[in-house]
């Protein structure tokens, strides 16, 4: 359904990829895995449009995500929770999630798709009015997830989420990112804590230094003497 | 004739007496009359200021030339009047409109090429520098040097049990209010606000959710351009028109700016009332010479003790 082709992309003359490839089926959760600065971030920015390869293709179920201005990337049904959560500080929960329904089709059924996220995250619902700068870790990436949903992707990029969580809120987040999957959204999970991320994903890419250095089906990888080393701290 | 003259004394002391009420009481007119016009003069700095804070709220780019959409938007107010003898509120809706289109001009021509290139903290000062250098010496050209007059939009005053206030100045103070409230219920309201208010704090974040920070770009700089022209259609009966009538303007701008916080738009108005009534008591208690020097010494502790302002961002 998403398919990362070859791509190359640079921040200024810096080239942070080489020849990054994955695929990404409908319906699946794909972990990507690596160490700061492996480049995980660096092709979700480039998937979602905030950074332009210069070389190699992105496309989303046939349409090309590298040809279309940024902010057309949502219409394509691909929605970003980005590194840090990037909550808009100034403006009430409720705000955040109302510019997450900004895309006119999702304007229009927004009433709709906010009362699911309020079902999904209760704490939402108590927190609606408050800033979102003034919520807890917890709540800010739940606020995120949330303003990454209500515009109803098919697609759901997602990096980091359990940064700087404790444990148990890490949990739950990871539960509701399991449960936004059976109700059919595809996920590419871009996580630091590979031993979590391996238990719910489908498969798995390792990213070293902007290249892809291995891939497969997540248990494979959890069993993968490297991993194991590396990653797992086993 | 000791009784008569403790009278006549006594008589003296009353007198005395009556007199230092009067003259209480004529200087409390004079001062309540003097803040009412500080007010009045604040509106339309917070109404020019709040333009200047919008854009830089939005794009984080200071405007050299705004003081001079504000002028343009005089003259235009002046020759749709001198050519056509419409009602000046034809006049004030064609200046707020050719501005709007002006500042749309002004974006996609002037600021959007340098966007996202290095320098952006620079070139755009140097950019609207130039034009507003240009847009100057274009009017000179056009219109002439001659000072300009528009006639009161209402004639008469108000007349309060010898409390006197013009029926213009009362009009500026219900539009700017009008404006400033009917603007900022649209930017906390409407899905177009909400999209400013987004990019405004976060522009990709803003971005990925489908916004498109160039079209929020464009229309910021109309809408701030817009009420530029406005402030000036409204004040033009009480100053004169002329090319250089919006530097003085941005100067004030600018200290209202950093009293209320660079970008915020509650901290524009409150900080153009201040100024106004600031103005307006240095006239006062000093002379109308000094009200500058009142101003830029406020502006000076502002920036020594609270450089951030009354709402200043953690950004500054």
């Amino acid at each position: 359904m998403l398919i990362v082709n070859n791509i190359d992309v640079f921040y200024g003359d810096a080239q942070a990829l080489w020849d990054v490839s994955l695929g990404v089926e409908e319906k699946e959760i794909v972990t990507l895995l690596g160490a700061n600065g492996a480049g995980k971030s660096t092709t979700l920015r480039a998937i979602s449009g905030l950074l332009k390869p210069r070389k190699g293709t992105i496309s989303l179920a046939g349409v090309s995500l590298d040809q279309i201005e940024p902010y057309q990337i949502i219409l394509h049904g691909l929605s970003h929770v980005p590194e840090g959560r990037r909550l808009f500080p100034s403006m009430t929960v409720m705000e955040n999630l109302l510019v997450g329904a900004y895309a006119p089709l999702a304007w229009k059924g927004r009433s709709s798709s906010l009362k699911e996220m309020m079902e999904i995250f209760p704490i939402l619902k108590e927190r609606r009015d408050q800033l979102a700068g003034t919520l807890s870790g917890g709540e800010q990436q739940m606020c995120a997830i949330a303003r990454a949903m209500v515009s109803q992707p098919k697609v759901l990029l997602l990096d980091e989420p359990s940064l700087g969580l404790a444990p148990v809120i890490v949990e739950r987040i990871f539960e509701v990112i399991q449960r936004i999957n059976q109700k059919g959204v595809t996920i590419l999970l871009v996580e630091q804590n590979a031993q979590l991320a391996l238990q719910i994903a489908h498969r798995g890419y390792v990213m070293e230094t902007g290249h892809v250095v291995m891939e497969g089906p997540a248990s494979q990888l959890l069993q993968d003497e490297y991993i194991k080393q590396a990653y797992l701290g086993l | 004739m000791l009784p008569c003259r403790k009278n006549a004394l006594r008589g003296t002391a009353e007198r005395q007496h009556l007199l230092t009420a009067e003259r209480i009481h004529m200087n409390l007119k004079l001062i309540a009359e003097q803040m009412l016009n500080g007010l009045v003069l604040g509106s339309m700095y917070a109404l020019v200021a709040s333009g200047l804070t919008l854009i830089w709220g939005t794009m984080k780019m200071l405007n050299f030339a705004h003081g001079e959409l504000y002028m343009i938007g005089g003259f235009v107010l002046y020759y749709t009047s001198l050519l056509f003898g419409v009602h000046p509120f034809w006049g004030i809706l064609l200046a707020v409109l050719v501005a709007f289109i002006l500042g749309l001009l002004l974006e996609r021509t002037i600021l959007h090429p340098l966007l996202d290139k290095p320098g952006w903290d620079v070139s755009p000062i140097v950019a609207t520098l130039g034009v507003s250098i240009f847009l100057q010496n274009f009017a000179l050209k056009a219109w002439g040097e001659r000072f300009k007059n528009v006639p009161y939009f209402i004639e008469g005053t108000l007349d309060l049990s010898g409390f006197r206030i013009a029926y213009q100045r009362i009009l500026i103070l219900v539009v700017a209010a009008a404006v400033m409230v009917g603007f900022w219920l649209y930017v906390k309201r409407s899905r177009f606000g909400l999209a400013l208010r987004a990019t405004a704090q976060d522009r990709d974040a803003a971005t990925i959710l489908g916004i498109n920070s160039h079209r929020i770009y464009l229309l910021t700089f109309g809408i701030s351009s817009a009420l530029a022209a406005l402030a000036a259609t409204m004040l033009a009966p009480l100053f004169l028109i002329n090319p250089w009538m919006g530097i003085p303007l941005l100067l004030k701008a600018f200290i209202v700016v950093v009293l209320g916080g660079l970008g915020s738009f509650g901290g524009a108005i409150l900080g153009g009332f201040l100024l106004g009534s600031i103005e307006s008591l240095a006239i006062v208690f000093l002379s109308s010479e000094w009200k500058d020097v009142a101003a830029f010494v406020v502006l000076i502790s502002f920036l020594v003790f609270k450089p951030s302002g009354f709402f200043g961002t953690k950004e500054w």
